[in-house]
């Protein structure tokens, strides 16, 4: 069937199969930044927002956004280089492969104003990554949330 | 993975459920997650998410939480966080993560009967009753206990008493499902273990063991969990785990804050 999808403020039209997935919807569309993983609701690597809350793209049904808001990074590409200065900087990018559905991540719980370590850490349980180890990639997130909050008091 | 023949975006409760009575492989779509993992063929896939069954009513004697109330929804809840000392909220901030409560709804959950369920034992600690379209109120033990019926669960019922509850799960990592999981309530002392493997239930003789201090009251509460083994975990391995998070809880309740 056809549908229209709104993704980063954009209508793009799309001929889908009623039990087709938004990850794959995505990818067909071009948005490559949205990574396949485990398909399993697991790794995070899928990670999009939907109505602006982070999803796992990989098990939501294309037909169940038609009214919905999609953004991917490609939408908050201005937001994701900034984290990703932070990232690269404290050596929290090494394959790279889960970095998009972790700056989806960040930047949702950004939003949500979450400022304390357990809560971060709450907030990415979702999001695995196989080269870091976690340590350098909770630095840049700290310093990326800590140096907003200087600029907003400052 | 399963496949889809045709999608139904339900109008009304009546349309959806009489699709679900007439058509077998009709099925409700929750979240999806688990369902997902499935290779079922399903004739006619039923979404109830624009029927306004997403909300969370918290009244002087009932609170009620609508079947397609996302698990994050609940989490995010103010009331819930102080509610029988957060108990579900606790427990739903174990399950998997926050992009899947974003999407996974507590109606499907329960409906499920999910032996590994998060939510399932606080809920029964917590006396709750489900809402089914068809066949309307009944307890959620009860439901439990009962052989699976075609039908839309529509709400979650909870009397609005606050009293002392705690939540405790084992699991071999964070996101996993748990090994084991169990509820206790103070006052009148109620203990509930899900993740047996089996469905989740109401240890009634082991809380009356313990309250009436019975010497045998470990033995008593091994034959009553009635543990089992699973790719998981051992049943040996499950009962030890019991016996100690038991111990934790009874500390807790007793002496936590």
């Amino acid at each position: 069937m056809e549908i229209n999808l709104k993704i980063n403020g954009e209508i793009r039209q799309l001929s889908i199969d009623y039990d087709e997935m938004l990850k794959d919807s995505l990818r067909r569309l071009g948005y490559d930044s949205v990574k396949s993983g485990c398909n399993t609701s697991s790794c995070g690597l899928c990670t999009v927002w939907l109505d602006e809350k982070p999803v796992l793209s990989c098990s939501v049904l294309t037909i169940r956004c038609e009214d919905k808001e999609i953004t991917t990074l490609e939408g908050v590409l201005e937001e994701a280089e900034h984290f990703g200065d932070f990232l690269t900087e404290e050596g929290g990018e090494q394959c790279g492969f889960c970095s998009p559905g972790l700056i989806m991540s960040v930047l949702a719980l950004k939003k949500e104003g979450l400022t304390e370590e357990k809560e971060i850490k709450d907030h990415l349980q979702g999001n695995l990554c196989r080269c870091t180890g976690y340590f350098s990639q909770m630095r840049a997130i700290k310093k990326y949330i800590e140096e907003d909050g200087h600029e907003k008091t400052r | 993975m399963f496949t889809i023949k045709k999608y139904m975006k339900a109008q009304n409760l009546d349309e959806a459920y009489e699709v679900l009575q007439k058509s077998p492989k009709a099925t409700i779509l929750g979240g999806g997650h688990f369902l997902k993992m499935g290779n079922k063929r399903i004739t006619t896939a039923i979404d109830l998410n624009e029927l306004g069954l997403s909300y969370i009513f918290v009244g002087k004697e009932w609170i009620e939480i609508g079947g397609t109330t996302t698990l994050s929804e609940i989490e995010d809840h103010q009331f819930f966080s102080t509610f029988c000392h957060g108990i579900l909220q606790k427990s739903i901030k174990k399950i998997a993560s926050r992009q899947l409560r974003n999407t996974a709804q507590i109606g499907a959950s329960v409906y499920s009967k999910y032996s590994f369920s998060d939510v399932i034992p606080p809920l029964l600690l917590l006396n709750a009753q489900v809402e089914f379209y068809g066949r309307g109120i009944m307890d959620l033990e009860d439901y439990l206990n009962i052989p699976p019926f075609r039908d839309i669960l529509t709400k979650i019922r909870i009397p609005n008493i606050d009293k002392k509850s705690i939540y405790l799960a084992e699991r071999q990592n964070a996101q996993d499902f748990p090994l084991l999981n169990l509820a206790i309530q103070k006052d009148e002392l109620k203990i509930v273990l899900g993740s047996r493997p089996g469905k989740a239930k109401v240890l009634r003789k082991t809380a009356k063991a313990l309250e009436n201090k019975e010497k045998n009251r470990r033995a008593i509460a091994i034959e009553e969990a009635n543990l089992g083994s699973n790719l998981k975990c051992d049943k040996k391995v499950r009962e030890w785990i019991f016996l100690g998070l038991l111990d934790q809880g009874l500390k807790e309740i007793a002496y936590g804050n």
